[in-house]
């Protein structure tokens, strides 16, 4: 059956009513979908809460094992200048020291700013901001054991750690007898590293 | 309401008579007379019910059917077959039908499947247009107009033998004629195996209503003579003949057309009948046409025979129901989904509530805890991690002590060799380069072992670069090859030692680089250097993490 423009003029109400009920039911349902939709995702944001919250109170006995056991080691390593800002001047200080006690050579020295690292070895940060200071030494050394005594005796002062990452010896050609003069030459470099606390929630 | 009643009318020569019908009952009925007070009446009467569906029986002598065996078609190839054949058959009648038999040609395997129909026609219609004009006037939504006759044989194949009305009649009777007593007159309706195939309505004189059983008689003879002629029956065939009747009053007839004319009679009980589809008997008794309009009602209604611009009206009005239905189902659909959402919603806002009170709880209880705990500047599990970073970068503060240990004991053995360099790394870098000015790196596929070491990218190893050379060298580069293969080989055997590889040889005697010297080299006094690079990979003394 054709269907002439006066039935389409029969039609119009209904057809008009059929469009509007589709566009209406089709907004009603999308808008109450996203309300459900919205429900769900405060559940899933409330359950995780929950089970942190269940989580650190079943844990809570562990943690204050952990606080007991950690937090002296912490503030110690803060105190030695691994945690906060680097103590250049203590770490100069004890070079010098450790200079003069074992009457090294000359030892040059240069400290890079301090930049973001990104160790290249498995280490786990955690939520810390890890930092490294490049260092620089040139010494000339009468016989390699200097470069062992020197880097040994930094380690032992217990100060900050560092990871001494390269380090090239050359032999003088000429070899000669003398205490006084040097035979080699060498030139390290290492990273000083430092940590910085991670920004605590504010309560 | 309108979608739920239907009105019912039946037109005979000299009235219509008119019937409402809701929820399969009928409400009312009035007959009109076949003149302009009566159309007038008719006209009051359809604007009582306005948009309600109105079903017309057409009732007249002025009949007409036709067998006809078409070739088996089926959707649109059929509808254009069957018009053409009508029109072809009718070319003056509008009003024309063709209604399919079922099952009444049974095909044979090697022939044509055919089809079977009868052709229905009104060769008149005066009686009709007065009605219709009427119906369009009022734009009133007329569905269709159909033959009576052809819910005569509803009674018989439906009403009759379904309901067991005639207990003795078998659904095989074959030849079967229903004469039944209506205003118009007597109409005498064959059926062969329980399908319509002829009807005729015999006018009954007044003075008729003296001699019923002369007049039955009498109007018999001529169907069968009819049915004769057309070859429907031969005068051998049984008969059946089916007489409805209230009361027992057509005893007579029976007799009469059983004696006269040998055929086997059989009262319908009418009341029976009606009460069996729910109509009262006693208004049978002046309308019995009312059985005929109660039957189409009640849903059997059968092939339309008015022209397609009669019924548009209804068929327009079907379209807006239907878009109306189908609005009405989006917004069921859409409403009972906004509920289902909505439930949705409210169930997990309530668990979400729950979800909140228990974390309230939790986190009161562990503040009941915590208020023991030493005051630490942030959480434990970072106190630890600092620590264990501290710990895990002094592991790596180390000095090139074991490198040097490594390389002395092999050149405690190796006297003929001096170390004049060493590059000493932590890495995880095994392509880094040494850079040394000492020596020009010639790349050699000397004497290097195939090495089985394949390095762990997560640790840092020791890696030496050594530069040397044969002391006091005399030019005798094959004593030089072996002491450096020598030093070498003892630098592999040391337990702390990964790998070694020959970096330069103090002489590359490879086919694929070049070679110069002089043959007065061993006696010359100013000789050459023979100079070598090692590279030594110690063992990771840390663990792996």
């Amino acid at each position: 059956m054709k269907l002439t423009s006066q039935d389409w003029q029969k039609l119009r109400y209904p057809a008009v009513g059929l469009g509007l009920a589709l566009i209406l039911m089709t907004l009603l349902c999308t808008y109450v979908e996203s309300i459900r939709d919205q429900a769900q995702q405060t559940l899933d944001r409330q359950s995780s809460q929950l089970r942190q919250a269940r989580q650190k109170f079943q844990t809570s006995g562990q943690e204050k094992y952990t606080i007991v056991k950690y937090l002296p080691l912490y503030e110690q390593l803060i105190r030695d200048g691994f945690i906060g800002e680097e103590q250049r001047i203590a770490w100069i200080d004890h070079l010098r020291t450790i200079h003069d006690q074992n009457k090294l050579f000359k030892i040059n020295y240069s400290i890079a700013s301090q930049e973001d690292y990104q160790p290249t070895f498995a280490l786990n940060a955690g939520t810390f901001k890890l930092k490294r200071s490049v260092m620089k030494l040139d010494l000339a050394m009468l016989h390699e054991g200097d470069l062992l005594v020197l880097i040994e005796q930094l380690h032992a002062m217990e100060a900050t750690p560092f990871i001494l990452r390269d380090c090239e010896i050359i032999r003088f050609s000429r070899t000669i007898s003398n205490s006084y003069i040097p035979n080699m030459q060498a030139q390290c470099e290492l990273d000083w590293i430092t940590l910085r606390e991670p920004e605590q929630p504010h309560a | 309401m309108a979608l739920f009643t239907k009105i019912v009318l039946c037109a005979s020569g000299n009235y219509l008579t008119a019937g409402v019908w809701s929820w399969r009952k009928l409400r009312a009925f009035q007959v009109f007379d076949h003149d302009a007070p009566g159309k007038a009446e008719f006209a009051r009467f359809l604007q009582q019910f306005p948009d309600t569906n109105i079903y017309l029986l057409a009732d007249a002598v002025e009949e007409d059917y036709r067998l006809e065996n078409l070739p088996h078609t089926s959707g649109a190839a059929r509808h254009a077959l069957l018009e053409r054949k009508l029109s072809q058959t009718y070319r003056n009648t509008a009003f024309r039908a063709a209604h399919f038999i079922k099952h009444e040609i049974k095909r044979e395997k090697d022939k044509r499947k055919d089809d079977r129909y009868v052709f229905l026609a009104l060769n008149k219609v005066e009686f009709l247009s007065g009605w219709l004009a009427v119906i369009e006037a009022q734009q009133a939504l007329l569905t269709g107009v159909y033959m009576l006759s052809m819910l005569s044989q509803v009674i018989v194949q439906k009403v009759i033998v379904r309901n067991g009305i005639v207990r003795n009649m078998r659904l095989i009777e074959p030849h079967i004629i229903l004469s039944e007593r209506l205003n118009s007159g007597l109409r005498q309706t064959y059926l062969h195996n329980g399908n319509l195939k002829i009807s005729r309505l015999a006018a009954m004189p007044p003075e008729a209503e003296n001699q019923r059983a002369y007049f039955y008689e009498l109007e018999t003879e001529k169907t069968s003579l009819y049915l004769i002629s057309q070859g429907f029956i031969n005068p051998e065939t049984p008969l059946k003949m089916l007489l409805p009747e209230l009361d027992d009053s057509s005893k007579d007839i029976r007799r009469q057309i059983q004696q006269e004319q040998g055929i086997d009679c059989e009262r319908i009980d009418l009341a029976e009948l009606a009460s069996s589809i729910r109509i009262q008997p006693q208004l049978l008794k002046a309308n019995p046409e009312l059985l005929h309009m109660h039957l189409l009602a009640i849903g059997h209604v059968p092939d339309n025979l008015a022209p397609a611009r009669l019924v548009r009206p209804h068929q327009v009005q079907r379209i807006s129901l239907g878009i109306n239905f189908a609005s009405a189902l989006i917004v069921f659909i859409g409403l009972m989904l906004t509920a289902v959402y909505v439930k949705q919603a409210a169930d997990l806002s309530a668990e979400t509530r729950q979800a909140a009170l228990d974390t309230e709880l939790y986190n009161q209880r562990y503040a009941d805890v915590a208020r023991d705990f030493p005051a630490t500047p942030m959480v434990s599990n970072d106190l630890a991690t600092a620590v264990e970073i501290n710990k895990t970068i002094k592991q790596y503060g180390k000095a090139p002590r074991r490198m040097m240990q490594v390389i002395s004991h092999a050149l405690d053995v190796t006297l003929e060799i001096q170390l004049d360099r060493l590059h000493w790394l932590q890495t995880n870098e095994f392509d880094v380069q040494d850079d040394d000015k000492i020596l020009d790196y010639v790349p050699s596929d000397k004497s290097n072992p195939p090495s089985s070491f394949v390095p762990d990218p997560s640790v840092l190893y020791e890696v030496g670069f050594i530069n040397g050379q044969i002391k006091m060298f005399n030019g005798d580069y094959r004593r030089a090859l072996e002491s450096v293969n020598h030093l070498a080989t003892l630098l592999r055997a040391d337990s702390l030692v990964e790998n070694v590889e020959i970096l330069q040889s103090p002489v590359n005697v490879s086919s694929y680089s070049a070679l110069q010297g002089s043959t007065n080299d061993e006696k010359s006094a100013l000789q050459s250097a023979a100079m070598f690079k090692l590279r030594v990979i110690l063992k990771p003394e840390v663990p792996v993490i």
